[in-house]
């Protein structure tokens, strides 16, 4: 356990001292906003206006944008992880070190994880007091969405660190990570062209239809939580394996 | 070991690794599903945290469910395979809230579920209970498909049966409760429907609208009897079994009918009255003449009387401006060619009623969140008679006025600004009533009951009355009575979408909850009252407005004084922009400044660290 904790506060330090990350997170934040305030959500069937075209004290649009900004911010701050580790031959001496590279995984998800949850909340919330101060704000709705939102960005992490772990180039992780979770996202767009039976089945494997369809509206959904946790799992576990194979190669 | 063979051997465990791997991710994959599938089968916890309470089973639901005491079996008639992936997941959506309310209401509920597409006896079945397939269209790649759809129920308790025609995914709550409510009911509510003889009469007139969407709305749970004219009496009693009468825009009513609505309410019946002296016209922007010719406004007869005794009066000749609550409506612009073009309009006389024109204390409206009136007559103030209780449901703003009732009304922008400018050099009414619920034992008005109509006399409404020896009910019986000063409200939306009708938001809410709280009881409107609640930004435009003095100023007497109140306006639009933009900044630059602060005193820190 100290192993790990050892390890994750290494990762966030390292993470803190990246420009990267500031970079990164100003550009979410900027991006969010103006999104939010001026075009709404004008994509999909049910197109969302902005905050002041629509009127109304809620942040739906904000959490509507959510998954796909986080499709791109999330292998922004995760493509380090592993592949600059590779790139800079440092990953070698990691796995002498008598430590499981499942403690190393888990303390690397964690890292990246924990930032991602802090950066939504820091760009979330002052956007959630100024609505408050317009408008009748439900804030039950905004703690729900925010806790839905840390359950999506743990997923979109654990699926960055497998892209992360199995490349060699920050680059090349940046960009299948942020393919892999755009075309996740784009899953739920496909749904009204696609067979009714596969459409069931893309929409419930899509990420954002398990934060928008409840977190986001307010509604916790154990079947999330499951969906979620079995997604960490799935990537962490084979993220552990990439990385462990090439420990005996 | 050669060293061909020992790099052999390790690439082919390479190979092998990488298969492992392979089948490892693979098998993870399956068991990732196969504990999502079970989840989503057998997984029910679910709450819903937010203020609205929009995802969850409401009180109505459950305490309806809990009243069952047999057997309910609801049958499905949906289509299996359904090939558009937007219906398909309509259909699971509602199977998923079926199977939430079959837990709720176990043992009894009993789910059945039919394919009518591949069963000729389902088939049948839909035709018999009335389920007509939909027809959805669908492109996928480069086929277009066209499939009939059902996603119809049946559910039958103790003999009786309720049918759900088409079952809408976000109002399936309420569709379902409302059938098992009425199952339960042993009583069907017989609900009277009067109109004035001249508005049926014309009502296939070009632009006006009549008010068949109102009626089988009501008509769905309940049997509705067409009322006739009443000018000669009731000899069928058709009145006399009712549960609730709804009256609609009556006008130069004969004191025959007058009589028989106020025996109707003097015996303990239940009355909606919805009195309206306009009846314009959106195509035409004029409103209807009398039968005689005469402009509006129009008068109500012989009713006058009676609601002049109960203190129920509608303002006469007037209707409310709204400012603050006005709302959009389209007019129709003709060209040289005679082509009609509608046109988009917004109007202080079409009065959107938001949260703060409800009474909130009232069953009624205490759930309401929005209602559109059209040129509503305020409800005249005053104490109610000894005995009658009165309770104000819908209000103005206080930014309102009135004006009188003309034979045209005003839809070009130009003309709207006039009478607001008019208007607002005027004094300001305090929030006006525009609807109220009068309960009580109602004072008698007739001492003796007027005689039926005579052609051969052709007696005007107005005209002293004549009597007769028909009974009078000596006693009164407490009733109830909900008076609006509009009709429009109930109208239909035809001309298609240009004027807010009976499909305006919450229209249709307000009349089923006037329904249920004069007819059939108050459970089924706690239900109707899951709506978003409104959440209305405040209006910095409005405010820098009031705040300016553009509304205080008189009409502007001269060019300079209309440049000076066009320039207070830009002001007040510019104020109102240079807030919006500060309010937007400051959360971004906020989570900026956190951000960079956290990252200075780390990397100040780690600096200082590294240093030492």
């Amino acid at each position: 356990m100290s192993t790990t904790l050892a390890l994750l506060l290494r990762e966030l330090r390292a993470a803190f001292e990246s420009p990267i990350a500031y970079v990164t997170i100003g550009l979410f934040v900027l991006v969010q906003g103006g999104l939010f305030f001026f075009l709404g959500f004008p994509v999909g069937r049910l197109p969302l206006p902005g905050l002041w075209e629509g009127g109304q004290a809620s942040l739906l649009v904000l959490f509507t944008w959510l998954p796909l900004l986080l499709a791109f911010l999330v292998p922004a701050l995760c493509m380090g992880s592993w592949a600059e580790e590779r790139r800079a031959g440092t990953e070698e001496l990691l796995l002498t070190y008598p430590i499981r590279t499942s403690q190393v995984v888990v303390a690397k998800f964690l890292a990246t994880w924990i930032l991602v949850v802090l950066l939504v909340a820091a760009a979330v919330l002052p956007i959630a007091w100024t609505v408050a101060g317009l408008g009748d704000l439900d804030w039950a709705t905004v703690w729900v969405g925010l806790a839905g939102a840390s359950l999506l960005s743990a997923g979109y992490v654990a699926l960055a660190q497998l892209v992360s772990a199995c490349t060699g180039e920050q680059l090349v992780a940046f960009l299948l990570g942020s393919l892999l979770l755009g075309l996740l996202w784009l899953l739920r767009m496909l749904v009204a062209v696609l067979p009714a039976g596969l459409a069931a089945t893309l929409n419930y494997a899509c990420p954002s239809t398990h934060f928008l369809e409840s977190a986001a509206r307010g509604v916790l959904d154990a079947r999330d939580g499951v969906y979620f946790f079995t997604l960490v799992a799935f990537g962490l576990t084979l993220a552990g394996m990439a990385v462990e194979s090439r420990r005996w190669s | 070991m050669s060293p061909s063979r020992a790099s052999s051997t390790r690439h082919q465990s390479a190979r092998v690794r990488r298969w492992n791997g392979v089948l490892t991710a693979l098998l993870l994959l399956v068991l990732v599903f196969e504990i999502n599938h079970l989840a989503a089968q057998h997984l029910h916890l679910r709450r819903d945290l937010s203020e609205d309470q929009l995802y969850a089973l409401s009180d109505a639901t459950r305490a309806t469910l809990a009243r069952l005491e047999d057997k309910l079996l609801v049958k499905t008639y949906f289509t299996g395979d359904v090939r558009s992936g937007d219906v398909a997941l309509a259909k699971a959506h509602i199977l998923a809230e079926l199977d939430d309310l079959a837990n709720l209401g176990k043992p009894w509920v009993e789910v059945v579920h039919v394919d009518p597409s591949t069963s000729t006896a389902a088939l049948e079945d839909t035709r018999s209970y009335g389920i007509e397939p939909q027809r959805i269209a669908v492109s996928q790649g480069t086929q277009w498909i066209d499939q009939p759809v059902y996603l119809g129920l049946l559910l039958r308790y103790r003999g009786r049966e309720e049918v759900i025609r088409w079952a809408d995914p976000w109002g399936f709550e309420v569709q379902f409760t409302s059938a098992v409510h009425s199952l339960e009911s042993e009583h069907i509510p017989r609900i009277g429907w009067y109109e004035h003889v001249e508005a049926k009469v014309r009502q296939t007139d070009v632009g006006f609208s009549s008010y068949e969407m109102a009626r089988n709305l009501v008509g769905r749970r309940a049997e509705l009897i067409s009322i006739p004219d009443l000018r000669d009496g009731d000899p069928k009693g058709l009145l006399d079994d009712l549960d609730l009468l709804i009256v609609v825009r009556p006008r130069e009513e004969h004191p025959r009918a007058a009589f028989e609505l106020e025996q109707y309410v003097r015996g303990g019946g239940r009355m909606l009255l919805c009195v309206d002296q306009a009846d314009y016209n959106i195509l035409l922007r004029s409103a209807r003449p009398a039968s005689d010719g005469s402009p509006p406004p129009r008068t109500l007869g012989a009713l006058e009387k009676v609601l002049y005794t109960w203190r129920a009066m509608p303002s006469p000749a007037v209707h409310a401006w709204d400012m603050e609550g006005q709302s959009d409506f389209q007019w129709v612009q003709f060209d040289d060619a005679g082509r009609a073009t509608p046109q988009p309009g917004r109007s202080p006389a079409i009065i959107s009623l938001g949260r703060d024109g409800f009474n909130r204390t009232h069953p009624i409206t205490a759930g309401m969140q929005r209602a559109t009136l059209s040129w509503a007559q305020p409800i005249e103030p005053g104490d109610p008679p000894p005995g009658v209780r009165r309770v104000d449901l819908l209000f103005t703003s206080s930014d309102s006025y009135v004006d009188e009732i003309r034979p045209a009304f005003a839809a070009l922008p130009e003309q709207v600004e006039a009478v607001k400018e008019k208007l607002l050099a005027g004094e300001a009414e305090p929030r006006m009533p525009l609807a109220a619920v009068f309960t009580g034992v109602f004072p008698a008005v007739f001492d003796q009951a007027p005689a039926p109509f005579d052609p051969l006399l052709d007696e005007k409404a107005a005209a002293p009355a004549r009597t007769c020896d028909d009974p009078v009910l000596p006693e009164g019986t407490p009733a109830r009575v909900v008076l609006i000063g509009d009709a429009d409200w109930l109208r239909d939306d035809r001309p298609r979408g240009l004027l807010p009708g009976i499909t305006a938001p919450g229209n249709q809410v307000l009349l089923m909850n006037i329904v249920d709280w004069l007819a059939q009881g108050e459970e089924l409107i706690e239900l109707r009252n899951k709506v978003p609640r409104d959440r209305s930004l405040r209006n910095f435009e409005k405010e820098a407005e009031l705040e300016l003095g553009v509304y205080q100023s008189k009409l502007p007497d001269s060019d300079e004084e209309a440049r000076q109140q066009r320039e207070l306006r830009d002001r007040a639009r510019a104020r109102a922009r240079r807030e919006e933009w500060r309010r937007m900044l400051f959360p971004m630059l906020v989570s900026l400044g956190l951000v960079l602060a956290f990252g200075l005193v780390w990397n100040l820190r780690e600096r200082g660290r590294g240093e030492a």
